[in-house]
C-alpha cells in the first residue's frame, strides 16, 4: 500500500510536471524562435525609425530591407535599406568579461555610422556596462570609419574631433578597448567587400608605413610601397614580407615586425634597431588588448625604450645581473603585461636578429683582430676590405685551424705577429703583438680587451709603449729585483702586480708555442734558464740567456752534485742556500719556484714561483703572497696551523677557499727542504 | 466599518497581512537576502524579480497545497524542489515567448529565483498544510511583501548610486553618484536599516 502510494506520487508529480513544462513549451516554442530574431530585426527598423510591434516586424523588415549577399545565418548578413542605402548588420565579439554583439547601421557611403546599439553584453556593471548607455553610443554617430576600416580610440597623440576617432569610456579602458576592437573587425568583415577595402594592403601600409616613420623617411599613402622597396634591403628573404628584417641601405638599421603573448592576448608591433643590432632606435605597438597595461601602447612608455640594449636581453626587473642599458621600464600596476612584453621583444628579437648578426658578428669578430695586425703595419682597413689587406699583406705560418691563433708573417717586411689571451687579476684579456723579422723583438702590442682593475693601465699607449724594442731573450722578465733595465726586463706595475705577472706570463706563453718551430726555439733550456735566472735575480745578479750559463756556475757551488742540476743544491759565497721546487697543486698540475735561504739554512730569505695552474690557489705567486714567507724559518717545517711546541716563525698563511693549494704548496716547501738540507743541518 | 473590524479577524486578511508586514520575508524572517542584495541596484530589475518570485511562490504553494496529501513527508523537500524548477522554467519560456525583452533584461536572475528561500519557505512553513485558497493569499502576500522591499531598497539605492529612477535622471546634473550604493553593501547598510524600521513598527523583536 505504502509503495502504491508512492508510485502514485511519482505518477502525478511527474505528470504535473511534465505536462506544465511541454504546455509552456508547445506554446512558446515558435514565439521563442521568432523572437531570437525580433531583438536585432527590431533594433534595424528603430535605427531607421520604422514604427513595429511585436507582431508585424517581421513583415515590416521585410518590406524594408533587403540582404546584400546572402548568408547561412540571416543574422549574419548585412542588410541594406531599399529606399535609403544605408547599410545594417549585426556585430559580435568579445568584450572584457563576455560577448558584446549589437546592431550597427551605416549611411549610405557605406562609412559613416547612422546608429549603434549595443544588445547584449556582460562588462562590469557601472564601469564596462556603460557601453550599452545611449549617451556612450551617441558619441559614435557620424564618426567614419577611415579608409583602412577603422575607428580609432581616443589616445593622447590623437584629436576627438577627427572623424575617425571614438571617445572611451572613463574607467573602463578595458571594455573600450574590446569594443574598439571588435567594432573595426565586424566593419572589415562585413563591410569590406561593399566598400572596397584591401584589407591585406591596409594591414602592409600598416606596418611598413610604422618602418618608414621608425626611421624618418618621409612617405604618402600612394607612394609608401615604392619608397619601401627602395629604402630597405631584406636579410632574411622569408616567405611572408613581413616576417623579414629590413636593413635600411643607408641607416644600417635593422627593423622588423615582432608579435607575442600578453596577458589577454597578442601584442605586436614594430622596432627598429641601431647599426648595432642590439640598441633599440625605435618601438611601436600596433595591435594590443591588455586591461591594466593598456599603456603599453603609449608613445610616452614606448619612447623609454629608445636606447635600451639587447644585452643580450632585456629585462623589466632591476638588480638581477641584468645591465642597466637593459633594464626596461615596467608599467605601473601590469608587471605581467611588462613581463611578457619583454619576453615578446626577447623571443623575436632572438629569432629575427641571431641569424644576422651571426653572420655580421663572425665578421666583426675577424675585423676586431685582423685590422690591428694590419694596423701595426701601418695599414687602416674597413670591415669590407680588411679581408683583401690581410690576404694581400699577411701568410699563416702555422696553418692551424682557428685563423685566430694561427702566427702571421708579413709577406714583405717578415715581421710575426700572433694573437695571445690569459688571465689576469678579475678576468681575460687578449691582444695582438707584432714582432721584428727577428722573431724576438717587440714591434707594437695592441690589448683587445682587458677587465682588469687597478692592472687596468695594460690596456694603454703609455704602459704598452715601453714593450716596443723589448726582446723575448727568449723571455721576457718583469722587473721585480731592482736590476738594471735590460732587452727582456719589463717594469713591473705597482699595485696591480698580479695583473702585470699574467700580462707577461700570456706573452711567453704565446711567443714560446707561436714560435718554437720556426725559431727553432730550445724549450728545455728556456725552462733551465728561467729558474736559473731567477735563483741569480735572488742574489742580485742580472742575467740573459747568454751568460745565465756561465754566471750561475761562477756564482754557487754545487753541494749535493747531483745529475740534474734541477736536484742540486746551491750555496752563494754569502753562505746563502738556494734549490729549485717542485711540487703538486690542485688538480696535479706542477708548481715550479725556487726558493733562497739565509746561510743559517733555515729562514727564507726569497721565493720566487715560475710556473703554477692552481685555480682558487692562484695568488700562490702573487708578490703579496710569497712576501708573507720571507723570515719564516723552517724549524724544522713550516706549518699552516698553530698547535703546541709550535713556534710563531713556522706558521704560514694559507689561502681561503684553496686548502688543497695551500697544503700542497707547503708540502712541496718541507719535502724540498728536507731532500735538499736534510744532510746539511745534520 | 464594522465590516473592516470583521475582516480584520479573517484568515485570509491575517495571511496576507503576515506576509506583507508582520512575517515579511526579507525585513522580519531575513529570507531571500540574496538576491534582494543582487538585484536591488535598478529599480527596474528589482520589479521583474519580485512579480517572478511572487508567480513562482503563487504556483508552487498552490500546487504542493494540492499535492499536500500525497507527497510522502520523507521526500517532500525534493518534491518542492522539482516543483518550484518547474515553475521557474515556466515562468523563463513565458517571458521568453512573450517579453523577449524583459526576459532579456532579467536573465540569469530568473534561474536564480529557484535558489530562493521564500519559496521553499512557503512551501514547507504554509502550503503543506493549508487549502489551497489561502496558500495563493499567502504566496501573493509573501511574494508582495518581497517586491516591496526590494522595490523601496532599489529606488533609495538607483536614485543615490546612479542618479537616476527606472532609468531616468532625476539627481540635478552636479549630483555625485554614491558608488557604494551600487555595490552589495550599499544594501546591506539600507535591508539592515529597513528591518530595523519596520520591526520597530511592528514590535517584532526577537527574544
Amino acid at each position: 500500500m505504502k509503495t502504491l502510494k508512492l508510485l502514485l506520487f511519482v505518477v502525478i508529480m511527474g505528470a504535473i510536471t511534465a505536462g506544465l513544462i511541454t504546455g509552456m513549451d508547445a506554446l512558446t516554442k515558435d514565439r521563442i524562435a521568432e523572437n531570437a530574431n525580433y531583438e536585432w530585426k527590431s533594433t534595424m527598423l528603430s535605427h531607421h525609425e520604422i514604427g513595429f510591434n511585436i507582431t508585424n516586424y517581421t513583415a515590416l523588415f521585410e518590406e524594408n530591407f533587403e540582404m546584400v549577399e546572402e548568408t547561412e545565418n540571416p543574422r549574419d548578413a548585412v542588410y541594406r535599406h531599399k529606399e535609403l542605402g544605408t547599410y545594417t548588420f549585426f556585430y559580435t565579439g568579445g568584450g572584457l568579461w563576455g560577448e558584446i554583439n549589437g546592431i550597427l547601421t551605416l549611411e549610405a557611403d557605406g562609412r559613416t555610422i547612422k546608429n549603434i546599439d549595443v544588445l547584449n553584453q556582460s562588462e562590469t556593471p557601472g564601469l564596462g556596462a556603460r557601453v550599452k548607455d545611449r549617451d556612450y553610443l551617441d558619441t559614435f554617430i557620424g564618426k567614419v570609419f577611415n579608409e583602412a576600416g577603422e575607428i580609432k580610440l581616443l589616445t593622447p597623440d590623437l584629436n576627438i574631433e577627427n572623424e575617425d576617432v571614438v571617445d572611451k569610456i572613463t574607467g573602463a579602458t578595458g571594455t573600450s578597448g574590446r569594443f574598439n576592437v571588435l567594432l573595426n573587425e565586424n566593419y572589415k568583415e562585413k563591410m569590406g567587400s561593399i566598400v572596397n577595402i584591401d584589407l591585406e594592403e591596409v594591414a602592409i601600409y600598416r606596418w611598413k608605413s610604422t618602418i618608414l616613420t621608425h626611421n624618418d623617411i618621409e612617405f604618402t599613402r600612394t607612394n609608401y610601397a615604392e619608397i619601401f622597396e627602395a629604402e630597405f634591403d631584406k636579410l632574411l628573404n622569408t616567405e611572408v614580407e613581413k616576417e623579414d628584417v629590413f636593413l635600411h641601405k643607408t641607416l644600417k638599421t635593422y627593423s622588423y615586425f615582432y608579435s607575442g603573448e600578453g596577458m589577454w592576448g597578442e601584442i605586436n608591433g614594430i622596432i627598429t634597431l641601431e647599426e648595432d643590432g642590439k640598441t633599440i632606435k625605435m618601438l611601436t605597438v600596433l595591435e594590443e588588448s591588455e586591461i591594466e597595461g593598456a599603456g603599453v601602447k603609449d608613445r610616452v612608455y614606448l619612447d623609454k625604450f629608445a636606447g635600451k640594449v639587447f644585452d643580450p636581453k632585456l629585462s623589466a626587473v632591476a638588480g638581477d645581473g641584468t645591465p642597466e642599458h637593459s633594464v626596461i621600464d615596467g608599467l605601473t600596476g601590469a608587471t605581467t603585461t611588462t613581463n611578457n612584453f619583454a619576453k615578446i621583444l626577447n623571443d623575436s628579437y632572438e629569432v629575427k636578429m641571431a641569424g644576422i648578426l651571426d653572420i655580421d658578428l663572425e665578421k666583426q669578430a675577424l675585423y676586431a683582430w685582423k685590422s690591428v695586425l694590419l694596423l701595426h703595419q701601418g695599414i687602416e682597413s674597413t670591415i669590407d676590405n680588411f679581408e683583401e689587406l690581410f690576404d694581400q699583406n699577411f701568410q699563416a705560418v702555422l696553418s692551424t685551424e682557428n685563423t685566430k691563433e694561427d702566427l702571421y708573417k708579413h709577406k714583405t717586411n717578415n715581421n710575426y705577429s700572433f694573437y695571445f689571451k690569459g688571465t689576469g687579476f678579475a678576468g681575460e684579456f687578449e691582444g695582438i703583438i707584432t714582432l721584428n723579422a727577428d722573431g724576438k723583438t717587440i714591434k707594437k702590442i695592441t690589448i683587445l680587451n682587458q677587465s682588469e682593475r687597478r692592472g687596468s693601465v695594460i690596456g694603454t699607449d703609455d704602459y704598452l709603449d715601453k714593450y716596443i724594442g723589448k726582446v723575448f731573450d727568449p723571455v721576457l722578465v718583469i722587473n721585480r729585483f731592482e736590476l738594471e733595465n735590460d732587452t727582456n726586463l719589463i717594469d713591473d706595475l705597482t699595485n696591480a702586480t698580479t695583473t702585470s705577472t699574467q700580462f707577461v706570463k700570456a706573452l711567453n706563453k704565446t711567443y714560446e708555442a707561436k714560435l718554437k718551430d720556426v725559431l727553432t726555439l730550445d724549450l728545455e733550456a728556456i725552462k733551465d734558464f728561467e729558474w736559473k735566472a731567477m735563483i741569480l735575480a735572488h742574489h742580485g745578479i742580472k742575467s740573459n740567456f747568454s751568460n745565465y750559463t756561465s754566471l750561475f756556475e761562477s756564482t754557487f757551488t754545487k753541494l749535493l752534485n747531483k745529475a740534474d742540476a734541477k736536484d742540486d743544491l746551491y750555496q752563494a759565497a754569502d753562505g746563502t742556500y738556494s734549490y729549485y721546487l717542485l711540487g703538486q697543486g690542485f688538480k696535479g698540475a706542477d708548481i715550479i719556484g725556487v726558493i733562497t735561504l739565509e746561510s743559517n739554512g733555515k729562514k727564507i730569505k726569497k721565493l720566487s714561483i715560475i710556473q703554477q695552474s692552481e685555480n682558487r690557489g692562484k695568488v700562490i705567486e702573487t708578490i703579496d703572497f710569497l712576501n708573507k714567507y720571507i723570515g719564516k724559518v723552517f724549524d724544522p717545517i713550516l706549518t699552516l696551523e698553530a698547535s703546541e711546541g709550535v713556534l710563531d716563525h713556522s706558521i704560514v698563511d694559507g689561502i681561503a677557499d684553496a686548502s688543497t693549494t695551500s697544503k700542497n704548496f707547503v708540502d712541496m716547501l718541507n719535502d724540498a727542504y728536507n731532500e735538499k738540507m736534510g744532510g746539511i743541518n745534520q | 466599518m464594522k465590516k473592516f473590524i470583521r475582516m480584520q479577524y479573517t484568515k485570509w486578511y491575517q495571511t496576507l497581512k503576515n506576509g506583507l508586514s508582520t512575517q515579511n520575508p526579507i525585513v522580519i524572517s531575513v529570507l531571500g537576502i540574496c538576491s534582494a542584495l543582487a538585484v536591488t541596484n535598478q529599480v527596474q530589475n528589482a520589479i521583474a524579480m519580485g512579480l517572478g518570485v511572487t508567480f513562482v511562490v503563487m504556483a508552487s504553494s498552490a500546487t504542493v497545497s494540492l499535492l499536500r496529501n500525497f507527497i510522502p513527508s520523507k521526500v517532500r523537500m525534493v518534491a518542492y524542489m522539482v516543483i518550484i524548477s518547474t515553475y521557474v522554467i515556466v515562468v523563463q519560456m513565458f517571458l521568453e515567448g512573450f517579453f523577449p525583452v524583459i526576459a532579456k533584461n532579467l536573465a540569469a536572475y530568473v534561474g536564480l529565483i529557484i535558489t530562493n528561500c521564500i519559496v521553499m519557505g512557503r512551501a514547507e512553513a504554509y502550503a503543506i498544510k493549508n487549502p489551497v485558497k489561502y496558500t495563493v493569499i499567502d504566496g501573493f502576500a509573501n511574494g508582495m511583501g518581497y517586491t516591496l522591499v526590494l522595490i523601496t531598497v532599489a529606488s533609495i539605492r538607483e536614485i543615490i548610486g546612479f542618479g537616476t529612477f527606472l532609468g531616468m535622471r532625476v539627481m540635478p546634473g552636479s549630483w555625485i553618484n554614491w558608488v557604494v550604493f551600487t555595490m552589495a553593501p550599499g544594501g546591506f547598510f539600507l535591508i539592515g536599516l529597513l528591518a530595523w524600521g519596520v520591526r520597530t513598527l511592528t514590535r517584532q523583536y526577537e527574544e
